[in-house]
């Protein structure tokens, strides 16, 4: 009797361990089972390699595919690239058999990825609307990659430096009013900053006002007018990649509107956005610069 | 002109069908697929492209013949404006609106456009032409509010709206895509059956009600069906050009404008050609994918003035 107890023990043991080892949620509340290792991750857009490829450390090769322009760390520029961020290659993702994907709420259409989902494939969606969600977003990956205990440090080691970084800012500008600040994505359609995104925190983490903070959306298109008329005190553009010159032209056009604030005070640059528009660990590094920005420091 | 004979062109659209089926299959965003991408991902996007051209060709066809008017093409009556909208609204406010592929918003926007032109079309003493311009109408005052909707909503959900009027197969999934398939052929049959009096509208209005055709009712059934047929087509794919309104002029071409002949080869031709753009859409700039409609717009265009000046002569 307890032999064949045991036999069925055994046997439940054998035939109804799990194929899948684990199951983590995601940040749009899917639970996903995946692998103990996964080996074959797929990052659907640029900071999601980037994220990754920090966990990962020497280990790179586990990055099967990466999204069009993943370019740091330097080395995902030669992975296999399924197409551009908001237009995912569903085929070539597939063909790649993932055993993990990455996906982020900012960017990625949601239908792909439900597409992705349909088809069988372990898509692991993150957010990174705020601080608090970086975090959460900096945690996920670890524990989905399979290292949790790792990206619990790293996560606190972010919001302990963004903390410190916050305080810092905050010594630092005590007796400054706080300047109002336009970031500029896009030109014609002008696309600026809402409150619904991390850059907008980024804004109030170094002690400015975002003029469109009031706008809950993550880049809304106002007019230039309403520009004119709502008078920041400073407007950046944001630039990305080695060449310039084509911000340098935008930033110019604003030159013509003499009676805003930041036209008078020549308050109007260029800032290299590389490092502040990834919310991954180097946003940090893009938020000094972006408070140097602001604040005219050399 | 000699024409073919109707066996022979139907065997050669067939052929050409079945061939060009067999290379979308084979042929994608990758070299080396195994049997779950081609039935996973590439069936459905070869089912879907059959329907839709298939769907699009008809429907253009018809309103041709219902308008007497070679420039009219399944976007003419303006119903996919109504679908562009619904699409465009459901795709920003969220991924809910689409089910199996299949955009919801966007065929409730196109019957609530196809519902104003039915009741035009029922009010007596409405010409056809008056039916045809207030489609038009509908069309641009449609664009207008898409374009009003864009520029208030958020970047994030543009994207996708953008991608979805170009017209876009990849969104293929195999339940959608049996789903239009189906009905496109149902409703495409209904079409069929009305040849007849399709051919006596080509001796004009007059003519046509002599011969014992009730144009009016004619005119409102083609409507309705002609407008599910589209709205099915562009909720599936957006809202692929050119197919509609190259088609139907290559085939009467090919067997002459009588309509029991030339709808069905309409139909095959439609659909072969939409498999072929579809297939140069997805390998011709790999990792990144071309929208169908920018294919079948780049390619149908030079084709069709190719045919035109060769041939010259009658359209």
């Amino acid at each position: 009797m307890v032999s064949r107890f045991s036999s069925v023990l055994l046997f439940f043991y054998f035939f109804s361990a799990p194929a899948f080892a684990r199951e983590v949620t995601d940040a749009v509340g899917v639970r996903i089972e995946l692998s103990e290792k996964p080996l074959r991750i797929v990052t659907l857009a640029p900071s999601l390699g980037e994220l990754v490829s920090v966990f990962l450390g020497a280990d790179l090769a586990r990055i099967v595919g990466v999204s069009e322009y993943s370019d740091v760390p330097l080395a995902l520029k030669k992975v296999f690239s399924i197409g551009p961020y908001n237009r995912l290659n569903i085929e070539r993702i597939a063909s790649l058999k993932p055993d993990l994907i990455f996906a982020t709420t900012d960017g990625n259409l949601p239908d792909q990825i439900q597409h992705l989902r349909e088809t069988g494939m372990p898509v692991v969606v993150v957010n990174t609307d705020d601080f608090s969600e970086i975090g959460n977003s900096i945690k996920l990956v670890g524990s989905a990659i399979g290292s949790p205990a790792e990206s619990e440090q790293v996560a606190k080691q972010f919001s302990e430096s963004l903390e410190r970084f916050r305080q810092a800012v905050r010594r630092r500008r005590a007796n400054q009013a706080k300047p109002r600040v336009l970031l500029q994505l896009g030109d014609d359609p002008l696309v600026v900053v809402g409150s619904k995104t991390f850059l907008h925190h980024a804004i109030q983490l170094v002690n400015a006002e975002n003029i469109y903070g009031d706008i809950k959306d993550r880049y809304p298109r106002p007019s230039k007018e309403d520009v004119v008329k709502r008078d920041p005190d400073v407007i950046l553009v944001l630039a990305l990649g080695a060449d310039r010159s084509y911000f340098e032209t935008l930033a110019r056009k604003w030159g013509g509107l003499r009676n805003m604030r930041a036209v008078q005070k020549g308050r109007i640059k260029v800032l290299q956005a590389d490092a502040l528009l990834r919310p991954t660990l180097r946003f940090l590094e893009g938020a000094s610069l972006l408070e140097k920005a602001i604040y005219e420091e050399k | 002109m000699k024409k073919n004979s109707f066996t022979f062109e139907v065997v050669l659209a067939f052929s050409f069908l079945i061939v060009s089926c067999f290379l979308a299959l084979r042929f994608g965003s990758v070299f080396d697929a195994d049997s779950s991408i081609i039935y996973q991902l590439r069936l459905p996007r070869v089912l879907l492209a059959v329907a839709v051209g298939m769907g699009l060709s008809v429907a253009g066809a018809c309103l041709q013949a219902l308008f007497s008017n070679p420039l009219c093409e399944p976007y003419t009556l303006g119903i996919s404006s109504g679908a562009a909208l619904g699409a465009v609204i459901g795709t920003t406010l969220g991924g809910f609106w689409i089910v199996s592929g299949l955009t919801i918003s966007a065929f409730i926007g196109a019957l609530a456009f196809t519902l104003v032109l039915y009741f035009v079309s029922i009010r007596p003493g409405n010409s056809t032409l008056t039916l045809l311009l207030s489609g038009v109408m509908m069309g641009f005052f449609g664009s207008g509010l898409v374009a009003l909707w864009m520029s208030l909503a958020d970047s994030n959900g543009i994207q996708a709206a953008v991608f979805w009027l170009l017209g876009d197969l990849s969104r293929a999934r195999m339940g959608g895509a049996w789903v239009t398939l189906f009905s496109s052929c149902i409703l495409s049959g209904a079409l069929w059956l009305r040849s007849r009096q399709f051919d006596a509208l080509l001796m004009g209005e007059e003519d046509a009600i002599s011969l014992g055709v009730d144009v009016s009712v004619l005119r409102r059934r083609v409507i309705i069906v002609v407008s599910l047929l589209v709205s099915l087509c562009v909720s599936a794919s957006g809202m692929i050009g050119f197919l509609g309104l190259l088609v139907p002029h290559l085939v009467r071409r090919r067997v002459g404008a009588l309509h029991g002949k030339m709808l069905p080869l309409c139909a095959v031709w439609g659909a072969t050609l939409l498999v072929i753009a579809d297939m140069l859409a997805r390998v011709s700039v790999r990792p990144f994918e071309l929208p169908v409609g920018v294919v079948t717009a780049l390619v149908g265009a030079p084709v069709f003035m190719w045919i035109l000046l060769k041939r010259g002569s009658q359209v």
